[in-house]
């Protein structure tokens, strides 16, 4: 075990930074200031994170033994020990150095982005507060700690989600995301008690502290427990399938999978580097991290694997085939982001574990990319979002477009762009699966690994399209879009930020003004502090996939082994005794020569439809980018109406009429109300009696008196007779 | 002819009825305050003839515990009436009915 008390600083630096942005950068209200705060305390988490994963002895990410850093001691009552305490192991540690990364970069970003916005200061004392939690969630050596910064990235994102507080639709979807969320937490927090109860632990690492040793989870599931069968019973049975699906629950609401999804797309009504750094990079993966953490666990129960890939493969597809038909550049990406993560958990769900960290980070990459890409389009349109209204950017926006094709080719997975690798790589081991599914399970590993496919080309058609409506074709800046409302729909969609030269706008804070499109207008080029995140992203995006080259892929230029990636994160899977998991284990070494060559052969075959989608994507949508597309997919399949319908509507009735009308008013209502008013009755009745007149007062005391009187003399009577 | 126990408490029981009739009847508070000092004698009566019928002297005790605090109630209750007549140049009872109802 390796302590390491700089690994506090990681989290205690945005945290502090919040904390002086908040309270003197609000005083101040000088950008400057609050910029350099904000970027400085993420720089030095960044340098700490860094620091620590690659360096501080022999670094985290290379030694076998997580860094551990117990700042206090949190609960400690009977043997339910949770600290206070950070620990870095290779899994938290690749976390912690792209989340502080690119979130260096979306800061920077931002600068340039809110410059001119009245709320800046809080702006950036909520992101880092943002970066705070999140580092938290990652950090944490403890499920419970891990749930503090699980809420606190929750509760971050809904004050970013509603930043624009003015705004009806931002307080919307704000709300909406913190509900959904929370019935997902639910689930994450009984899965913890479940944990608890299983282990007697809810420790990450094996550790000692003040002279104690401490068992971790997983060490006690491996040593202790066995596989559950694959059955629906096992859902409910209480033992470490039940976790898993608990755990999984609160993934789904978080990372926006089936059912929970519908939050992630209405939060983009949040300004557009949140929406890089929180609904695309960062916090939406932690249920891909809470999945991967708790791996040991999920080996264990088939039946919560099989939930996984299903869910991830169903979401990949679903969210995806929704994208194609978005007219709303932020809403594109939000749902290409609902569908990588899609693609995330099947990537979980078949056993990939190391293979959906890849993908986080890779996807971390570009999605940021192409989120503060879409951020500098919005930023040179005037804040206009819909991509009818664009086209022909190329020329206005040069790096912007150089910078964002890079993204888009690496999300359609070409080769050696990032996500080629990674999104293959989750292809293969979907086809490859059949560790976990029994034979015969319905919907096997050749269904799913269909779907993916299909998704990949579909992710491939509407990216294209996103790109083709935005930097090709002719200029669309005036084009009237027919039925639109520009009071409404204009106005719910600008963001704030003024342009430093409305003096009006400095009188009021929040206040958000749509920038109508002047007839002169000519779309630019953003400044350097928004160019520069890109280019850095843009680099990252194209090679960032080296780190994490399989062998068939490798092994075709002659390097033998160039998957480091994989190669830091085994240690961090368990390796579970069962037959097929050893099986698994031993196949992935070998590189059987068929093995390698059907590996070739599939990534061939997505790379090729890949290709196709593109084609589909140009051939459709560069002559005709106002191509009306299938209305139930501009609908979002009618889901939010499905919720609302179903869900929301019923419970609001039931609320109204049963609870409100019924219980509360009739009942609750009732019982006060009908002691007041028998109070109020008995005193009108008995009123009377009060005359006011001290003589009839002295003539009642003596009747009083004089029953008394009776009354003895009468019982006296009685007993002497 | 030494009156007996009976006469005195026939006398007693004559002055509290007048004192009492005198409370609810009389509309001046000076009259009713005089007749609340009638009653509380005639109490002091009954505690003297039954302390010399007994032989004891714990009911003349009683009658100095009484007296103290009729004492104390003619202080109080005069200067209510003082008070009350400061108010409403009167001393009539019946004005006093402000709490009515």
């Amino acid at each position: 075990m390796t302590e390491n008390n700089l690994l506090s600083l990681i989290i205690f630096a945005p945290l502090l930074g919040a904390v002086i942005n908040w309270l003197i950068g609000g005083k101040l209200k000088n950008e400057m200031f609050s910029g350099l705060i904000a970027c400085g305390s993420i720089l030095v988490s960044t340098i700490v994170a860094f620091y620590i994963a690659f360096v501080a002895g022999g670094g985290a990410l290379f030694i076998d033994k997580p860094v551990l850093d117990h700042i206090w001691t949190w609960i400690h009552v009977g043997n339910f020990r949770a600290d206070f305490g950070l620990g870095m192991d290779r899994l938290s540690g690749i976390y912690a150095c792209f989340i502080t990364f690119v979130g260096l970069l979306i800061h920077i970003f931002a600068t340039g982005y809110m410059r001119g916005d009245k709320g800046f200061y809080r702006f950036f004392a909520y992101l880092n507060l943002f970066m705070f939690a999140m580092l938290t969630l990652i950090l944490a050596d403890n499920y419970l700690l891990m749930f503090v910064g699980w809420e606190g990235v929750g509760l971050c994102s809904y004050l970013l989600i509603g930043y624009y507080i003015k705004k009806d639709e931002a307080r919307k979807a704000a709300k909406k995301a913190f509900v959904m969320n929370r019935i997902g937490d639910w689930g994450v927090l009984i899965g913890i008690f479940l944990v608890f109860t299983l282990t007697g632990s809810i420790s990450f690492f094996d550790k000692t502290v003040d002279g104690q040793q401490v068992q971790s989870v997983f060490t006690f599931v491996l040593a202790n427990m066995s596989a559950d069968p694959f059955t629906w019973g096992a859902i409910v049975a209480g033992g470490l399938t039940s976790v898993g699906v608990l755990l999984f629950i609160g993934a789904t609401g978080k990372s926006a999978q089936i059912p929970l999804l519908t939050w992630l797309p209405d939060a983009m009504a949040g300004p557009t580097p949140v929406s890089a750094l929180i609904h695309a990079a960062t916090m939406v993966t932690a249920g891909v991290y809470l999945v991967v953490r708790s791996n040991a666990i999920y080996q264990m129960s088939p039946t919560a694997m099989w939930i996984i890939a299903i869910i991830g493969a169903a979401t990949a597809i679903f969210a995806a085939s929704i994208a194609i038909a978005q007219n709303d550049i932020k809403k594109v990406l939000a749902y290409s982001t609902v569908s990588q993560l899609g693609f995330m958990f099947l990537a979980a769900g078949v056993g990939a574990f190391t293979v959906a960290i890849f993908h986080v980070m890779t996807h971390a990459f570009f999605k940021a990319l192409l989120f503060l890409g879409s951020g500098s389009v919005i930023h040179g349109m005037h804040h206009e979002q819909d991509m009818r209204k664009m086209g022909n950017l190329k020329k206005h926006m040069p790096i912007t477009f150089i910078t964002m094709a890079m993204g888009w080719l690496a999300i359609c997975g070409i080769p050696i762009w990032a996500g080629f690798f990674s999104k293959d790589e989750i292809l293969y081991k979907t086809f490859a699966a059949d560790k976990y599914f029994p034979s015969g399970a319905f919907l096997g590993e050749e269904f799913l690994y269909g779907v993916a496919l299909l998704t990949a080309v579909l992710t491939a058609v509407y990216m294209t399209r996103m790109m083709v409506m935005t930097f090709w074709g002719e200029e669309r800046f005036h084009h009237e879009i027919e039925g639109e409302h520009h009071a409404s729909t204009d106005h719910a969609r600008s963001e704030v930020v003024g342009h430093g030269t409305d003096d009006d706008h400095a009188a009021d804070d929040d206040e958000e003004e749509h920038h109508h499109i002047p007839h002169d207008f000519k779309p630019h080029e953003s400044p350097w502090v928004m160019t520069v995140p890109l280019i850095i992203l843009a680099f990252l995006s194209t090679v960032g996939g080296l780190v994490g080259v399989p062998y068939a892929m490798s092994s075709l230029v002659g390097i033998k082994d160039a998957n480091t990636f994989e190669h830091v994160l085994e240690p961090v899977i368990a390796e579970t005794e069962m037959p097929t998991a050893v099986a698994a284990r031993e196949a992935a070494k070998s590189h059987a020569p068929e093995v390698v060559q059907k590996e070739r052969l599939l990534a061939g075959l997505s790379v090729v439809m890949a290709a196709i989608g593109i084609a589909i994507g140009f051939g459709l949508f560069l002559k005709s980018p106002l191509r009306k597309m299938p209305k139930i997919l501009e609908e979002k399949w009618r889901l939010d109406e499905f919720y609302n319908g179903y869900i929301v509507d019923p419970i609001t009735r039931f609320s109204t009429t049963s609870l409100w009308k019924g219980f509360d008013v009739g009942f609750i209502d009732g019982i006060v109300n009908g002691i007041g008013g028998f109070v109020m009755e008995a005193g009108n009745a008995v009123r009377g009696i009060q005359v006011g007149y001290v003589r009839s007062y002295a003539a009642i005391i003596l009747l009083g008196a004089l029953a008394v009187l009776g009354y003895f003399i009468y019982y006296g009577l009685k007993l002497v007779g | 002819m030494e009156p007996n126990l009976a006469s005195y408490l026939a006398l007693s029981g004559i002055l509290f009825t007048i004192g009492a009739v005198g409370v609810i009847f009389k509309r001046n508070a000076i009259g009713m305050f005089m007749c609340i000092e009638l009653m509380l004698n005639a109490v002091n009566l009954t505690f003297v003839a039954f302390s010399r019928y007994y032989a004891d002297t714990t009911g003349q005790l009683f009658v100095f515990m009484v007296m103290a605090v009729a004492a104390c109630e003619a202080a109080v209750g005069l200067g209510i009436i003082i008070s009350f007549f400061r108010n409403s140049q009167s001393v009539d009872v019946d004005d006093a009915s402000l709490m009515r109802n």
